[in-house]
């Protein structure tokens, strides 16, 4: 075992995806999350909405999807494992026609995407399913 | 009234404390969210995880420290700015409270943000 004495620096990402049956819009992701846009909040969450978008490839129409391809090779370049979750939801989604919208969140960034990136959370509604729990150190 | 301490922590004087749903009220979140369930864990932060040192001080080092000031000036948490008043505020306020926020919650706009949930001021 290794002992080191000196500063230590560790950055983390989390993956996330995004099953959407409209646009991502910030009043959209604010009824997903459950924050008014007069919340004292709504700033933090307009920065975590503009992280994912920023964060996220171009979005994937699943409809676009051959069947045959296994669902875990529909997200192309999706950093870390997607889930048996994630499969689960992605099959349901295609059935419903649905966009994806992946991508990761980075712990190198603000100070309000980092404490989303080191969290774990899952929200869903009738519009979006938003997976945010594959925290990779 | 809130001194902010570090970029991550603050001092929080309140007279009263906001039950659960008042706490998720004043954030404008709705029940059984992510932003609810943030919220609550920024709750129990703040009133069940953090020590209220007026009742520290009440229960356990009163005898020890005639004054308020004389226990809160053993702590390295309370500004010199606040410990001139600092006894007035032990008569003013029911929660005096040394508070690790949340990243999110950092640096200025963080702890303004805390003001607004908290129905308080920040001192300047």
């Amino acid at each position: 075992m290794k002992i080191r004495a000196g500063f230590v620096s560790n950055s983390s990402s989390t993956s996330f995806l995004i099953l959407a049956a409209d646009d991502l819009t910030r009043e959209n992701f604010f009824q997903l999350m459950g924050v008014s846009p007069k919340s004292p909040l709504a700033g933090i969450f307009r920065e975590l909405h503009e992280a994912l978008i920023d964060g996220a490839e171009s979005p994937v129409d699943l409809r676009d999807i051959d069947e045959s391809i296994p669902v875990t090779e529909w997200l192309d370049g999706f950093r870390g494992e997607i889930s048996p979750r994630m499969v689960e939801k992605l099959q349901d989604a295609k059935k419903r026609g649905l966009k994806v919208y992946y991508g990761h969140l980075d712990s190198e960034s603000s100070q309000t995407e980092t404490f989303f990136c080191c969290d774990s959370f899952e929200a869903e509604n009738e519009k979006f399913y938003l997976n945010a729990l594959e925290c990779a150190w | 009234m809130i001194y902010p301490t570090a970029s991550n922590a603050a001092l929080v004087f309140l007279k009263s404390q906001p039950t659960r749903e008042q706490f998720l009220r004043r954030a404008g979140v709705r029940q059984n969210t992510y932003a609810a369930e943030l919220v609550l864990n920024l709750y129990d932060d703040i009133f069940v995880h953090s020590k209220n040192l007026r009742e520290e001080y009440l229960k356990y080092y009163k005898i020890e420290y005639p004054k308020f000031s004389e226990f809160a000036d053993t702590f390295s948490s309370v500004p010199d700015s606040v410990m001139p008043k600092i006894d007035r505020y032990f008569q003013l306020y029911e929660l005096i409270i040394h508070v690790c926020v949340p990243s999110y919650l950092e640096e200025d706009a963080g702890a303004e943000t805390l003001g607004r949930l908290l129905r308080t001021k920040l001192s300047k």
